[in-house]
């Protein structure tokens, strides 16, 4: 961090008494983190939102309603899982400077990220037709917490877009190194919530 | 000992100074709009804030006098009330629809609008840099935005008032069903626009706090480590902290209540609800009514504490500022506040003893509440310390801190009785609950932060208060505080339910009219002592005596800049030598030690250094 | 006083913690005496007079008034410790051009004396609370051979059904009143509660009573008078509009009376 011709530091000690004014993280990083966070939070309320008001119900789903379908969205884990691996694989080849590779291994996981949604539209539309109102508790909740996930991997992908359309223009720059482990890191907390979402909906 | 390390004598403009990118445009002019508006200067945007919350305190403000106009004198017609319009008040008398907008919005406006903003957009976005040595915020376009998030908000907030069925009347706290559905309570659009503007509001928060938190971990100046960070700088740390775990679960919330209000959803109404003795239509039910206050309070008690470690970290620097002499135990102080923190993520079930939850989690949160007292007791007793031995001048901003002290303790204390479960059941959502609730956020935030202005002020403004007009105003904000709140508890104990619009009504109550007219009195003129302090700072503005760079003789970065501090604030990224709170140190002549004051001997060490090969 | 406590703590003189150790019984001994007080001392007062307390009605109202009378001295003791310290530091320290303060940065013995006593009388006073609160609230431990009855509120008025001679809600004999509840002295009654409309909350100050109403989810609560006479039910429970006047009564009386007037209720 320290400008050439000065005198460098070594990385100091957190709670140190003799912080030299270096950058703890980079901080884009670092507010990315947090903005993670964030929505873990907010999955965290609508997630307990979800069992407070399923667990009060005394059958679930309500008579009426369509049953869910586990075994189909099943592949939706499927796919987000291997998003998130092939994410992994092009973090590690778009640091090794291997743009091809990684901006490839972007595609496929948007490819697969592609995947995720149509199952998820498979399973609405499925559940439209069948009648689950979201005027229902059971379907509310559902819309309501699947579909706050859903913009949330929209919004991804709308940001993965922009990086490989980037990286195809520049190649591999150094401040787009920073922004395909931000995708990649969003993909890996979705991933997480998602697993944990279809856990608590799907069991 | 820490071992001194001999750091560069870095020769370049503090850190985020050159962020935006000003410096590298050399002179070139700033727009006024681009100045003073859209300004991204942390200086800026902090008096931004102060404008904004102080707007927003007389509104809170003028809605507590309505208040206890309505309670001193209940169904009294005071001709001056009819130019509000006709479905507030008739004939000069408050109608009930309105009082109870009235303490709802009173609540609101000065939770979200004003101590929020205060603590967390004032003194956090004037202070941080400053303190910590920093040119400017992490984020400065986030910081920008934060600030215009915040107003949008807030005048979605006022404009509520002006819409059909009048703004939102189910309490701060929008207790569904009656928040939920519009034929219960009579409010129609005007909860949909407050569930909207604290959505807004909430943003502008989180915006702040990612900004704060980065701005901190980040870009401390050299030789400030996390145990030499003023206590204020601590507080707004770990209030951040919990701004962001806190805000997104209220987030949740408001959306849930948003739909159910607006696409008729039922997550909040439970199967066959009754309105006006008939099945509810256009819902189909199946909700939990409960669910709404376990989320609220999640955020809701945490919110408490994001209103409170702030002020407190504030009267810890004031305190010891003026006492001369280093904060007594302050890694006690730190460690205190991420108790207070981490704990109060444990204890929001305290508020919903009596709401038909299971007993037993009741008792679990009773003990977490007890508990979360320890870390206020370790605060207040190292206050205690701090003033032992001290030597200090009654200056205003020590007053207001001492103040702080004073009746924190007693809203504290009254926490205690709320605690207990028993205890509560009689006094919950009695007047000992609002008596509670004033010691500790009028008392407590909102004296800390009049300590904050009278101090930080001559920093902002470059002159000083007129100390006279501050005394007097702390001594009427003194007396008459007390004179509104402590009878409270009075009436709390002899079993006065809040939220009452006339309790006359009751026979168990109809005798306390005497003591709330005597509240109300105190009242007006806590009121209208605001007023001194408005004159105060407008007219300091012109006629106040020049600051000068350090007129409390301070320790702490910000005193070593020119007053106000010039855009990028530090000429020269500062270099920090100590604790923020070497005040009296011995074998010294004057009694404060700045913290970027090189120890004797060290320039030559450094040059001796940077010259020697081995370092190259 | 603060002589030695500045001795204590700063040079570890160790006589002085017996003197601490001293205040602290006595200031326990208080605490315990105080409850006996609390229910010893007779209404001076007469009803709907008070300036504090109002009557205690029901059997767990004196218990409920100790625990209150307990916390209460324990926060005066700690109320004035901080401020008569306070006030006493304020003056003594105040600003001498003579003098400079004293330059320390905490003392640690001082900071675990000042944890641990804290802690230890919140946790005497949540085990004391749990007793009681468990007493009142716990299912479990709801009186035996207590009488039900209904109380379902709604805007703004308090709807009580009584289970009629069959002892059962729902069937035909039910008796319904609106706004005035009969209580027999000295019988112990579970009341159960829910919301119609909105959460509104059941409060009877003399018994301290409070229990939220909430809708869709019923509560249950007992009481058991220990006084005779005409008390108010008040809504405690923000309910819109009309809150403030949701007024109710209760007359507690005797068996007999209850029974004659239960008789007429449900005459046809
Ligand atoms: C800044 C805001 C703030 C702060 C700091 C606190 C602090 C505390 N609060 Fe408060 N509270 C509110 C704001 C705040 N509260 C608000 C706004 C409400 C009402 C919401 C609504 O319904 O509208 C509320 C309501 C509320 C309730 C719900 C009451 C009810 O509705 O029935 C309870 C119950 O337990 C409670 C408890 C406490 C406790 C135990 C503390 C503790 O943190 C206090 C700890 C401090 C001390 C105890 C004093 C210092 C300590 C000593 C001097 C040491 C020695 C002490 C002992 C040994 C006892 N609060
Ligand atoms: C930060 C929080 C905060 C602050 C600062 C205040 C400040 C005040 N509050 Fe507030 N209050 C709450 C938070 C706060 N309150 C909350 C959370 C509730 C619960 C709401 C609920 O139940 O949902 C509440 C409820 C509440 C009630 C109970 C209402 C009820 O239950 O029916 C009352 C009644 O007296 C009251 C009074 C006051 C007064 C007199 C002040 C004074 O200190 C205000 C002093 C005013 C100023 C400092 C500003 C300057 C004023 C002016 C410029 C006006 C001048 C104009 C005239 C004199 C006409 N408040
Ligand atoms: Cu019913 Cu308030
Ligand atoms: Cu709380």
């Amino acid at each position: 961090m320290a400008a050439s011709g000065e005198i460098i530091y070594e990385r100091p000690n957190l709670l140190d008494s003799t912080h030299d004014g270096v950058e703890l993280i980079n901080s884009n990083r670092f507010a990315f983190l947090m903005m993670l966070g964030m929505d873990v939070m907010l999955f965290v309320g609508l997630g307990g939102g979800y069992m407070v008001l399923r667990g009060g119900s005394l059958s679930w789903p309500p008579p009426g309603a369509p049953s869910l379908r586990p075994a189909v969205m099943v592949w939706s884990c499927v796919f987000i899982v291997l998003a998130s691996v092939v994410f992994a694989v092009g973090l590690k080849n778009h640091k090794k400077g291997n743009a091809r590779q990684a901006r490839l291994a972007l595609f496929a996981g948007s490819l697969l990220i592609l995947g995720f949604l149509i199952t998820n539209a498979f399973e609405w539309s499925y559940l439209i037709t069948n009648g689950m109102d979201i005027m229902t508790v059971f379907g509310g909740i559902y819309y309501t917490l699947m579909g706050t996930f859903l913009i949330h991997v929209v919004i991804g992908s709308i940001f993965l877009f922009w990086i490989i359309s980037r990286t195809m223009r520049t190649g591999n720059s150094g401040k787009s190194v920073n922004s395909v482990t931000h995708v990649a890191y969003f993909f890996y907390v979705l991933t997480l919530l998602w697993l944990s979402i279809y856990g608590l909906v799907y069991s | 000992m820490a071992t001194l390390v001999v750091p560069a004598v870095v020769k370049k403009p503090a850190k985020g100074s050159t962020a935006n990118g000003h410096a590298e445009h050399g002179h070139h002019e700033l727009s006024f709009v681009q100045k003073y508006i859209f300004s991204q200067d942390h200086k800026i945007i902090g008096i931004q804030f102060l404008f904004s919350s102080t707007f927003f305190l007389l509104v809170g403000g003028t809605l507590a006098m309505i208040v206890r106009l309505q309670l001193g004198w209940p169904g009294h017609s005071f001709s001056f009330l009819n130019i509000l319009p006709s479905t507030m008040v008739a004939g000069g008398i408050i109608l009930p629809e309105f009082y109870n907008s009235a303490f709802t919005m009173h609540a609101t406006f000065m939770i979200f609008f004003a101590v929020m903003p205060f603590l967390m957009g004032t003194f956090a976005n004037y202070l941080i840099p400053l303190k910590i040595g920093a040119g400017d915020m992490a984020f400065p376009k986030i910081n920008m935005l934060s600030f215009w998030f915040a107003l949008t908000a807030g005048v979605v907030m006022l404009s509520s008032f002006f819409v059909q069925g009048g703004a939102a009347g189910g309490g701060w706290t929008a207790y569904p069903p009656l928040s939920d559905v519009a034929e219960l309570s009579g409010v129609m659009k005007g909860q949909n626009l407050w569930l909207i503007s604290l959505l807004i509001s909430g943003v502008s928060s989180l915006m702040g706090a990612v900004n704060y938190i980065t701005t901190i971990v980040n870009m401390r100046c050299p030789g400030m480590s996390f145990f030499r960070l003023p206590l204020t700088i601590w507080a707004i740390f770990v209030t951040a902290i919990l701004l962001l775990l806190a805000i997104p679960v209220l987030t949740a919330a408001l959306v849930l209540l948003l739909f159910d209000r607006t696409i008729h959803t039922s997550f909040f109404i439970p199967a066959s609800l009754m309105v006006a003795g008939q099945p509810i239509t256009g819902r189909t039910g199946g909700g939990q009514v409960l669910l709404w206050q376990h989320l609220f309070w999640f955020f809701g008690h945490p919110e408490v504490y994001i209103m409170i470690l702030p002020a407190m970290g504030i009267s810890s620097d004031i305190i010891s500022n003026f006492a001369r002499k280093p904060v007594f135990g302050y890694k006690a102080m730190v460690f205190s506040i991420i108790g207070i923190a981490v704990l109060g993520f444990f204890v929001w079930g305290h508020h919903m003893f009596q709401s038909g939850m299971n007993p037993l989690l009741g008792t679990t949160f009773m003990i977490s509440t007890m508990l979360i007292a320890v870390p206020s007791a370790i605060k207040t007793f190292n206050w205690l310390g701090t003033l032992w031995g001290g030597n200090f001048k009654f200056q205003t901003p020590f007053l207001f801190a001492v103040g702080f002290v004073s009746m924190f303790v007693i809203g504290g204390l009254s926490g205690i009785f709320m605690a207990s479960t028993p205890v509560d059941i009689f006094i919950h959502d009695t007047y000992f609950i609002v008596g509670h609730i004033h010691y500790v956020l009028f008392g407590g935030s909102v004296m800390s932060i009049f300590a904050g202005i009278y101090f930080w002020y001559p920093k902002m403004f470059g002159r000083m208060l007129n100390e006279t007009l501050g005394k007097i105003h702390f001594w009427i904000v003194l007396i008459t505080f007390n004179g509104v709140f402590f009878p409270m508890h009075i009436l709390g104990i002899g079993g006065m339910m809040r939220r009452i619009y006339d309790y006359t009504q009751y026979a168990h109550l109809s005798h306390f009219q005497g003591l709330n007219e005597f509240m109300s009195i105190n009242a007006l003129i806590l009121g209208f002592s605001t007023f001194i302090l408005l004159f105060n700072m407008i007219w300091s503005y012109f006629k106040g005596k020049p600051a000068g760079m350090n007129p409390w003789e301070s320790n702490t970065l910000e005193w070593t800049v020119p007053s106000p501090p010039g855009h990028g604030n530090f000429a020269e990224t500062p270099h920090v030598f100590r604790g923020p709170y070497e005040y009296s140190a011995p074998g010294r002549v004057s009694d404060f030690w700045p913290q970027n004051e090189p120890p004797e001997g060290w320039l030559e060490r450094a040059e001796a250094m940077k010259a020697s090969p081995s370092h190259a | 006083m603060y002589k030695q406590l500045e001795e204590f703590v700063f040079h570890k003189r160790l006589k002085q913690p017996f003197k601490a150790l001293a205040a602290i019984l006595t200031a326990a001994f208080f605490t315990c005496l105080v409850p006996l007080l609390a229910i010893a001392a007779p209404p001076i007062t007469p009803r709907y007079k008070h300036f504090w307390l109002p009557d205690a009605a029901s059997t767990y109202a004196p218990k409920i008034d100790a625990m209150f009378n307990m916390i209460l001295w324990i926060t005066m003791v700690v109320f004035f410790l901080v401020e008569v310290t306070m006030l006493v530091f304020l003056i003594k320290y105040r600003y001498k051009p003579d003098r400079r303060a004293t330059y320390t940065h905490g003392n640690n013995r001082l900071e675990i004396v000042w944890t641990a006593i804290p802690a230890v009388i919140l946790v005497y006073l949540a085990i004391f609370s749990n007793t009681l609160w468990s007493e009142i609230r716990d299912p479990n431990k709801f009186p035996k051979g207590a009488s039900s009855i209904e109380i379902r509120p709604r805007q703004f008025e308090w709807d009580i059904t009584y289970p009629g001679p069959d002892g059962k809600f729902g069937t035909k004999d039910d008796i319904a009143t609106i706004n005035q509840l009969y209580l027999v002295k000295d019988k112990p009654v579970q009341i159960k509660l829910e919301g119609q409309d909105v959460i509104h909350s059941f409060f009877v100050p003399e018994f301290r009573i409070k229990q939220d109403a909430v809708p869709g989810m019923p509560t249950a609560v007992w009481i058991q008078p220990t006084m005779g006479g005409n008390f108010e039910i008040a809504c405690a429970e923000l309910c819109g509009l009309g809150h403030y006047r949701m007024k109710g009564f209760v007359s507690v009386v005797s068996q007999d009376s209850l029974d004659n007037w239960l008789k007429i209720q449900s005459a046809p």
